[in-house]
């Protein structure tokens, strides 16, 4: 194998293209057309009737892309928090006057990548993808609609009896690959109380909440830091938190960053998109690991939250989430193995979420044939 | 119909002639276009890139010689001189993916199944490219992205063959140099 060969068979691929960026392509060809606009295939088509002066623009992204502008992130082992927090600063002064979007429901499409049972009692690794749609009504009595199908599933075997050392590239391992589970396709189907959205790591927050909540960053931590005292007066010292016996104030700083990815995570207006941002750019947890190729091979920033998270599943990790540097959305989260364990190298994306489209439509959900109903889809 | 229908493909090269038929070329490259893109920069610049691709295509398409040259020359061409727009954002996607090291493509499963077989060498060989002069980088990824021929990729450049030789072999020893000691080209796949 040559180094071209070598090049062709490493590099990340690509996906084909949408049919709908085919058609527009074409569509080029045949008329005027604006020429600098650009293609939205990370959003849905765009809904019907938004309240924007742009409406009449028939693309489905409203930010203009000026990436440009971040420069080159430091090395994720160098923390440099003016720098860092710098990226999201100038994110939040990007999207903060974005048009706001509205529409029936918002939805969303995830790809999630998982691996199962990496440690010395197992017998390898198992590795799955899954697709979850979400479809978020805009009123209340509206129902959700959650739709989670396996993708692929495969388990890689190590031979049995042989003693787990650290990942060595000059090793080789005999893991053998096949396909390990049937596709399953499962959905959830029923008005949430009140409308209560699916992110709750701030609060049970409604998209009438998101509208009312302050855009002033200042404010808005205020805010939050009153969400925060209700709740552990509510809930005095959870669980784990508990367990692990956490001061307060390390707990209160854990909800503070939290609270800000989860308003990131949900269909924040932009203003509140942007405050969110620059909350947490200065959450003393907050490390900008720097631009990184996700999963689906779109570049995002990365930002490992609360840094002091100890592990996924056992395995001394790093939690992050991915920032879209055009709309300052959260466009997924990942965990990443911060030491050599079981045969897999530091660095490796151990979990990922990755948002392929989200955005508000007009479209209705319909239940999806073939499926069966569950209670819940966590 | 953007061409007129019913014509014979290009004799000699077995390709549709932009001149006698757009669509068909349209239909037979759009894709490996936006692949050859969104594997240089990303899918959604691949969008735009590959759209702008054929329109530029389109606009000369009276221009085209097939005495010059094909067709999938032709195109490639004009992509990789509108990926020349978009140097930093490629420089920047390179140095990401040095970082992660993570073989991250149409599946999870696979990215994983890379890592543990094949280690870090996607991660080495983007640092490399990264590093790499853009007249070299597009010598490079013309053939390993493109699958283009020496010959097609001097062609697409519009530079003689020796050039494309000498930047070749530039860009090879570089790759090397970052692939170290891991001396991957030996390395056999698992599993």
């Amino acid at each position: 194998m040559d180094e071209i060969t070598l090049l062709a068979s490493c590099l990340p691929d690509a996906p084909p293209p949408a049919p709908e960026v085919v058609a527009r392509a074409r569509a080029r060809l045949k008329g005027p057309g604006p020429r600098t606009a650009r293609a939205g295939s990370r959003r849905w088509t765009p809904v019907a009737g938004l309240a924007t002066a742009t409406a009449t623009v028939a693309v489905a992204v409203a930010v203009t892309v000026v990436v440009a502008g971040l420069g080159d992130a430091a090395p994720p082992t160098v923390a440099v928090p003016a720098k860092n927090g710098q990226i999201l600063l100038n994110i939040a002064d990007r999207v903060e006057k974005a048009p706001v979007e509205t529409g029936a429901y918002w939805r969303r499409r995830s790809v999630i990548g998982s691996i199962t049972s990496v440690d010395a009692a197992s017998d390898g690794i198992g590795i799955r993808t899954d697709e979850i749609t979400l479809w978020a009504p805009r009123e209340s009595d509206d129902p959700v609609l959650v739709t989670s199908k396996m993708l692929r599933g495969r388990f890689l075997a190590l031979p049995r009896g042989t003693e787990r050392k650290p990942w060595n590239p000059a090793e080789k391992y005999d893991y053998k690959l096949g396909e390990a589970l049937n596709n399953t396709c499962r959905y959830s189907w029923k008005v949430e109380p009140k409308g209560v959205l699916y992110d709750r790591r701030a609060a049970d927050l409604t998209f009438a909440d998101l509208e009312a909540l302050p855009t002033d960053p200042a404010a808005l931590l205020e805010r939050l830091k009153i969400l925060w005292a209700d709740q552990s007066e509510t809930f005095p010292a959870s669980g784990s938190t508990a367990r692990r016996g956490l001061p307060r104030d390390t707990e209160k700083e854990k909800y503070l960053s939290f609270a800000a990815v989860s308003l990131l995570n949900l269909p924040s207006p932009p203003a509140l998109r942007a405050a969110a941002l620059r909350i947490l750019a200065d959450r003393p947890g907050t490390e900008v690991v720097g631009e990184v190729v996700d999963a689906l091979g779109r570049t995002e920033v990365a930002v490992r939250v609360n840094a002091d998270e100890p592990s996924d599943a056992g395995i001394p990790a790093a939690y992050q989430v991915m920032v879209d540097p055009r709309t300052g959305e959260l466009a997924g989260d990942r965990s990443v193995a911060v030491t050599d364990r079981g045969g897999l190298p530091r660095g490796t994306v151990l979990n990922y979420t990755a948002y392929a489209e989200q955005g508000w439509t007009g479209e209705r959900p319909a239940r999806p044939r073939g499926c069966e109903r569950v209670a819940s889809i966590p | 119909m953007i061409g007129s229908p019913g014509l014979s493909p290009h004799a000699g090269t077995g390709e549709w002639s932009p001149r006698d038929d757009f669509d068909r070329v349209f239909d037979a490259h759009f894709a490996e276009i936006h692949r050859y893109i969104a594997r240089r920069l990303d899918t959604h610049a691949a969008d735009d890139l590959a759209a702008e691709t054929f329109l530029m295509a389109f606009r000369d398409r009276h221009r085209f010689d097939a005495a010059r040259g094909a067709v999938r020359p032709w195109l490639y061409g004009i992509a990789t001189n509108l990926l020349a727009r978009h140097r930093r954002e490629e420089v920047r996607r390179w140095k990401a993916l040095s970082r992660t090291g993570t073989r991250d493509e149409e599946s999870h499963e696979d990215a994983v199944a890379a890592r543990v077989t094949a280690g870090r060498v996607t991660g080495r060989l983007a640092g490399a490219l990264a590093g790499l002069a853009k007249r070299d980088r597009d010598v490079v990824l013309l053939l390993a992205l493109g699958g283009l021929a020496h010959a097609e990729v001097a062609e697409a450049l519009g530079i003689p063959y020796g050039t494309v030789a000498s930047r070749l072999n530039r860009a090879r020893k570089q790759l090397r140099k970052a692939l170290g000691d891991v001396n991957p080209l030996e390395e056999a796949h698992d599993g």
